[in-house]
């Protein structure tokens, strides 16, 4: 019988690393999207001359052009714009982002994502009815697992609790304008605390939610509309001079009858005020470099 | 005498390690298939899957039906979802990795509901 000649191991690896190289590796080249890596913000250039582009041009143009996959939240409320952008990854994203009012983030999977940040007055919300009904019955429910008893609570009764439980120092502290933390005080005072400050932030709007909840539940086949105006003056006006202003956001409910027409009614109001802190926080330059990459100022 | 057979042991030597390093190599490129362990294998292995999603603004509803359909997986979103608005630009990522980059842009979550069917939902809220 002639002897088999033993295999050599070194030949089997050769043969092995070949199969890999010639079989496995453009495999798996061709199936993986190439992600956008940290340093590629910075060293790759993006090229855009694009007139009266929306967000959704703009998404679609630098997707092809970066071979980069980009989630999008929503549609922005904003007129198209003209691009003319020859510049790096990040600039390019920061100019695109902060014309259409949105934050991007390069995700670890080498993904772009970019989400509303709600800083133009004019953007709002989705307003689909049953995801903010949704969203109450969750405000309900969390509020309810809070464990605290807000009926027949009142201000007075827990902050004198707060004070008549915190050390002697500490009242002259607080007295004197300074400030204590949490880790300072004892068990006793930072439940009265914590109990003020759900009494404060959750129990005025255990109704709102509830009321907002039936509402909506009752609302199927309408329409929901976000207003927004500004408290008696003009809006583009006084954002483009940064004056402190009141804005008035009102939820519609917008019921369309067979004839087509259009009748709305206002479900809630919101009013937010909008301040001016520029010189006391300065807004960092869009096109320094951040330390994460999309992260804001 | 001596030194052929210190070649060979060195040869040897030498392709025992290059063989090691394939293994490594191809124990690497294949590792991320099993990242996920919470889901049936037969799931596991559809949410690798590469899909394409290109196209204008859509629906969260529109997508799911467009991953189900790219991976054979029932993919659904919670009826309070269905119509939130999106516009993805994906080509060649895996349903997993859309399914969890969406999670992460509006603070959802997806799992397994039954073998095979996957539900994107609101993440519970966090107690105050």
């Amino acid at each position: 019988m002639p002897r088999l000649q033993p295999f050599p191991r070194w030949q089997l690896a050769q043969r092995i690393a070949c199969c890999y190289s010639l079989l496995v590796l453009p495999a798996l080249c061709a199936a993986q999207h190439q992600p956008l890596l940290p340093a590629d913000l910075d060293n790759k250039v993006v090229k855009v001359d694009v007139k009266a582009a929306t967000l959704e041009t703009m998404v679609a143009l630098l997707a092809k052009q970066l071979n980069v996959s980009i989630y999008v939240d929503d549609t922005p409320h904003h007129a198209p714009i003209d691009f003319m952008i020859e510049t790096t990854v990040r600039k390019a994203l920061n100019r695109i982002a902060d014309a259409y009012d949105y934050e991007w983030k390069l995700t670890k999977s080498g993904a772009i994502t970019m989400v509303k940040r709600f800083q133009d007055p004019a953007e709002f919300p989705q307003t689909e009815p049953a995801e903010w009904q949704q969203t109450a019955k969750d405000a309900l429910r969390l509020i309810g697992e809070t464990e605290h008893d807000f009926s027949g609570a009142s201000d007075g009764r827990i902050l004198q609790g707060f004070v008549s439980n915190v050390t002697f120092e500490q009242a002259i502290a607080l007295l004197s304008g300074q400030r204590l933390t949490g880790r300072m005080l004892e068990e006793r005072p930072l439940s009265y605390l914590r109990e003020y400050m759900y009494l404060k932030a959750l129990a005025s709007t255990v109704g709102v939610w509830g009321a907002l909840g039936e509402i909506l539940q009752q609302m199927s086949g309408n329409a929901l509309q976000w207003h927004t105006e500004l408290d008696g003056s003009d809006l583009a006006a006084s954002v483009k001079e940064k004056r402190e202003q009141k804005l008035l956001h009102t939820l519609l409910v917008v019921n369309t009858d067979k004839a087509g027409v259009k009748q709305s009614y206002p479900l809630a109001t919101v009013t937010i005020v909008l301040v001016d802190d520029s010189e006391k926080n300065p807004k960092k330059p869009l096109d320094s470099p951040d330390t994460s990459p999309g992260e804001k100022p | 005498m001596q030194s052929k057979p210190q070649r060979s042991r060195g040869t040897e030597r030498l392709g025992n390690r290059v063989l090691a390093v394939v293994i490594l190599l191809a124990i690497c490129s294949v590792s991320p298939l099993r990242a996920q362990d919470a889901f049936s294998p037969d799931t596991t292995e559809k949410l690798h899957q590469r899909v394409q999603l290109t196209g204008e603004s859509t629906t969260l509803a529109q997508i799911a039906a467009q991953l189900s359909k790219q991976t054979g997986l029932k993919i659904e979103a919670a009826a309070y979802l269905g119509k939130h608005r999106l516009n993805l630009q994906c080509d060649g990522d895996s349903a997993e990795t859309i399914l969890k980059t969406l999670a992460n842009l509006n603070d959802w979550q997806w799992r397994e509901v039954d073998k095979g069917v996957i539900l994107i939902s609101r993440a519970p809220g966090r107690r105050p």
